[in-house]
């Protein structure tokens, strides 16, 4: 009985721990519902899921294996005769002590680094798995109406999310060339800038393509490009020969026109850049340098008027490019505004680096003290400016295509029409969720930092209070309970046995349940007093009713082991 | 012989240990969940509450103090006969009385009053019926500004309605919109309850503890006989349990039996008495016959676990196990 605790702690921690984390991952992997999620997500989920289970029910497996280990460590031990000389407990456990407050630290870690990005990650698979059927759907719905670009678009972006899936893969090839097939939609964009990956073909493709369209200038522009990357391509010598040959063609007076007319579109365009109008101006610029892509004026003023517009637009594409990443669903809360209420509903939040943030799915009303509607709009998508949101998305291509909130009732001075003015911060945006783990998911010092300004948007301030103590609560609850079985063990030990009991080997996975039942138990007592305090003496009052029971509990287990002898 | 004369006394002083803590966290709970809005919490209050929640807490107390008293008979075997007795005797005694005592105390305790703010806090997202809703004020003249979200919908999901009445009964809470045709009907959890919600397994075992413990409270007013044999059975069962304590050679896999077979009788008597009631209704014609079925399975299991313990089980299995 003179061997330190710890050392046969050690093994059983390893051993429960190990054999809790396999059964947790085989749980996760036979309970992976291919209905839910896509089959691409089954080892991840399985991975994540068995750590997110494993953290969860930690104190039970630890209270199980050192219970175990405890009550087994007399299993080898010859029975000491009466009067001979034992080591005290005290220095047999002494290390078991120590190794104790290292785990609960670990396990704080843990619980608060670890597990709240694995829940969120969980969180997310399941609604890309959504977004993804969602897209598939589409494709498979444009295949049907035979509108193969849509279905290629679809398709697309199906597998920024299943990257792996081959079926799709190939589907998409297909629909890539049936989408070649289908006529071209009008050249409204302008000729994409030469980057250094363009190859020399692909430059003469464009060339020709512009020169079919009787865009000599762009045909000349590319096919110039070409012959420089690449001398020996004659092809595109002759093409930029042939561009420039129908150039020189035009006579003086076809050119002045064309000169006079080029001048008045640049001026309108200017104007209506000038006169705050950077939408239209953007798409006049962009029509004009498609058609003179060498020419300084329409190339500046392009650049000038995409500023204006990202200040009061984005870009469709870039929204539904992001829609496919890791993000925070159903987000409601309330805002005020003096008097004014406005509730406000976001489906999806994607957050990127550098605090810009995409929305999906928006909506929000506003109310006045006297029940009034002032106004309640949707909008499909929104992106993050400042303290707002700007909800104004306009394609890159088409100008016909501007998605702008849609007023159901009300509406708002033409300059806030298409702007929500946001008061929570993106952070506290994450813990809005409806989703019940919203809170369980968030880390102490997430909690501690948001808790005042979370009150004030709709969420219950004694609830957060309580959440707050609850995952303080925890490492303490770690460290006594682990004291509490390390006294249940040795109190109820096994002695000098020789072999562990068949029956006990049977049985020892009862153990981690039953020690589960009572933390939870445990637990939940916690929870009733935690909740009494938070309601009678706020949450400061909390925190040292908490402080003086955990002195108290600690105290008693402290005791409980100094209570049992080696003997 | 000093043992066996010492057990009803530990027995007495674990049950008065273990009833205080519980009654003190169900003291707790109520004032939280229900009484909080109302008035503060009070030595006062606590006072006048104490009698119903010893009441509420009795049966768990009474089982609970039966397993730790197990705990000193495996570690100090006397006869298992006597030790049989005189937990039962002890624990019978002390349930019957316990709870006729403590119902005709409580009896003087002041039902839990019912009022929509104990469901709906102010300016707070509370889930109601499947939807979500927001009241900016509630008085007893009804209600401002409720707001409902319908998480169902895709679009429109907002609906606003500026005044109405609000009305609880029995914890069902109903919102009728003044102008308009609308009622909202729901059956909230108290607004209080996120901060005593338990675990879902925890729940599910506080469920079982409710049926237990109301089922007894209504058969000591309509049917003492079958409220006398109901104890009686709880208390043989959870006495002749003890019989886990020494099965295997390792005391403390015999513990976690016992106690994983102590929560399965209360799933065992929900499953009798909720889930299967229907049923034995329609195989067992007599009414007072059907309602014994929850105590016939726990004497029959009893008198199970008794023929065990006589026939395999050494008395001091424990003692040998150290001296083997």
């Amino acid at each position: 009985m003179n061997r330190p605790l710890l050392g046969r702690i050690a093994p059983f921690l390893l051993a429960f721990y190990a054999l809790s984390l396999a059964a947790f991952f085989a749980y996760a992997l036979i309970g992976f519902s291919a209905t839910d999620l896509l089959p691409a997500f089954r080892w991840e989920y399985a991975l994540k899921r068995a750590f997110v289970l494993f953290v969860r029910y930690l104190i039970p497996i630890h209270a199980a294996a050192v219970a175990v280990a405890s009550s087994l460590a007399a299993l080898h031990e010859i029975p000491a005769i009466a009067g001979a000389p034992v080591r005290p407990f005290n220095k047999v456990v002494s290390s078991t002590l120590i190794a104790f407050l290292v785990l609960a630290a670990a396990y704080t870690a843990l619980f608060e680094g670890v597990f709240p990005g694995a829940e969120r990650r969980l969180a997310d698979m399941q609604y890309r798995s959504r977004v993804a059927r969602v897209y598939k759907a589409q494709a498979q719905a444009a295949v049907t109406a035979k509108d193969y670009r849509t279905a290629l678009d679809a398709v697309t972006r199906y597998l920024a999310i299943d990257t792996g899936n081959k079926e799709i893969a190939a589907q998409r090839l297909e629909l890539e060339s049936r989408a070649a097939r289908q006529a071209a939609p009008p050249p409204t964009i302008p000729p994409a800038p030469i980057s250094a990956g363009d190859s020399a073909q692909a430059l003469v493709e464009r060339a020709r393509a512009a020169y079919d369209a009787q865009d000599w200038f762009t045909a000349h522009y590319y096919a110039q490009a070409a012959s420089a990357l690449d001398p020996r391509r004659t092809d595109a010598t002759r093409l930029a020969a042939q561009a420039w040959d129908m150039i020189s063609g035009l006579t003086q007076t076809e050119k002045d026109a064309q000169t006079a007319e080029l001048y008045q579109q640049k001026k309108s365009a200017y104007a209506l850049l000038v006169s705050g109008n950077a939408v239209a101006a953007y798409y006049r610029f962009v029509d004009l340098a498609v058609k003179n892509p060498k020419d300084r004026d329409i190339a500046t003023y392009l650049e000038e008027a995409g500023r204006a517009v990202a200040k009061t637009t984005f870009f469709l594409d870039d929204a539904r490019r992001m829609e496919t990443l890791p993000g925070t669903q159903d987000i409601l809360f309330l805002q005020t505004d003096g008097e004014t209420r406005q509730a406000v509903f976001i489906g999806k939040m994607v957050e990127l680096p550098g605090g810009e943030a995409y929305f999906y799915d928006i909506e929000a009303i506003s109310y006045d003290a006297a029940g009034r509607v002032g106004w309640h709009f949707s909008a499909p998508y929104g992106t993050r400016d400042g303290g707002a949101i700007l909800m104004h998305s306009i394609d890159r291509k088409d100008p016909t295509l501007q998605l702008l909130p849609l007023y159901l009732q009300g509406i708002r001075a033409p300059a806030e029409r298409n702007v929500l003015a946001l008061t929570p911060t993106t952070e506290e945006l994450r813990a809005l969720s409806t989703d019940r783990n919203a809170l369980e998911i968030m880390g102490i010092t997430e909690l501690w930092r948001m808790r005042g300004d979370l009150g004030s948007l709709g969420m219950a301030r004694t609830a957060l209070n309580a959440a707050l103590a609850m995952k303080i609560i925890m490492p303490f609850a770690f460290l006594i309970l682990s004291l509490l079985a390390v006294s249940l063990g040795w109190a109820f030990r096994t002695r000098a046995l020789g072999r562990l009991p068949a029956s006990g080997i049977i049985l020892l996975p009862l153990m981690p349940i039953v020690l589960a039942m009572l933390s939870l138990l445990y637990l939940y007592a916690h929870r009733v007093v935690v909740g009494f305090a938070v309601l009678s003496f706020g949450f400061i009052g909390t925190l040292i009713t908490l402080a003086v029971l955990q002195v108290v509990l600690l105290a008693v287990a402290l005791v409980l082991l100094a209570g049992q002898t080696s003997r | 012989m000093k043992e066996p004369l010492k057990l009803p006394f530990v027995f007495l002083f674990i049950l008065l240990c273990v009833t205080f803590v519980l009654a003190v966290l169900n003291v707790l709970a109520t004032w939280g969940m229900y009484d909080a809005v109302l008035r503060p919490f009070s030595l006062r209050y606590a006072v006048q509450r104490f009698p119903r929640s010893l009441f509420d807490v009795t049966i768990p107390s009474v089982v609970l103090s039966i397993v730790l008293l197990g705990f000193r008979m495996a570690r100090k075997p006397f006869s298992r006969f006597l030790g049989l007795l005189i937990v039962l005797v002890a624990g019978y005694v002390v349930l019957v009385n316990g709870m006729y005592g403590l119902r005709s105390l409580s009896a003087s305790v002041p039902p839990l009053r019912e009022t929509p703010r104990q469901y709906i806090g102010a300016s707070t997202l509370t889930p109601f019926g499947g939807k979500i809703i927001a009241v900016r004020s509630i008085d007893p003249a009804g209600f401002r500004d409720l707001l409902v979200f319908d998480p169902s919908r895709t679009q429109d999901r907002f609906a606003l309605y500026p005044a109405g009445s609000i009305m609880t009964r029995a914890g069902t809470v109903t919102f009728t919109a003044a102008g308009v045709k609308m009622t909202l009907t729901g059956t909230p959890a108290p607004a209080a309850a996120a901060l005593f919600a338990p675990d879902r397994f925890t729940a599910a075992f506080l469920g079982d503890l409710h049926t237990l413990t109301d089922d007894f409270e209504r058969l000591m007013g309509g049917q003492p006989a079958i409220f006398f044999a109901a104890c009686f059975s709880l208390v043989f069962l959870c006495t002749a349990s003890l019989v886990l304590l020494r099965i295997t050679k390792w005391p403390l896999v015999n513990i976690m039996l016992l106690i994983i077979a102590v929560r399965g009788y209360f799933s065992l008597y929900h499953l009798f008495a909720v889930t299967l009631a229907p049923r034995i209704a329609g195989v067992v014609a007599d009414p007072l016959a059907a309602r014994m079925a929850p105590s016939a399975a726990f004497a029959a299991i009893a008198v199970i676990l008794l023929l065990i313990d006589i026939i395999f089980i050494p008395a001091d299995r424990w003692k040998n196990g150290a001296r083997a």
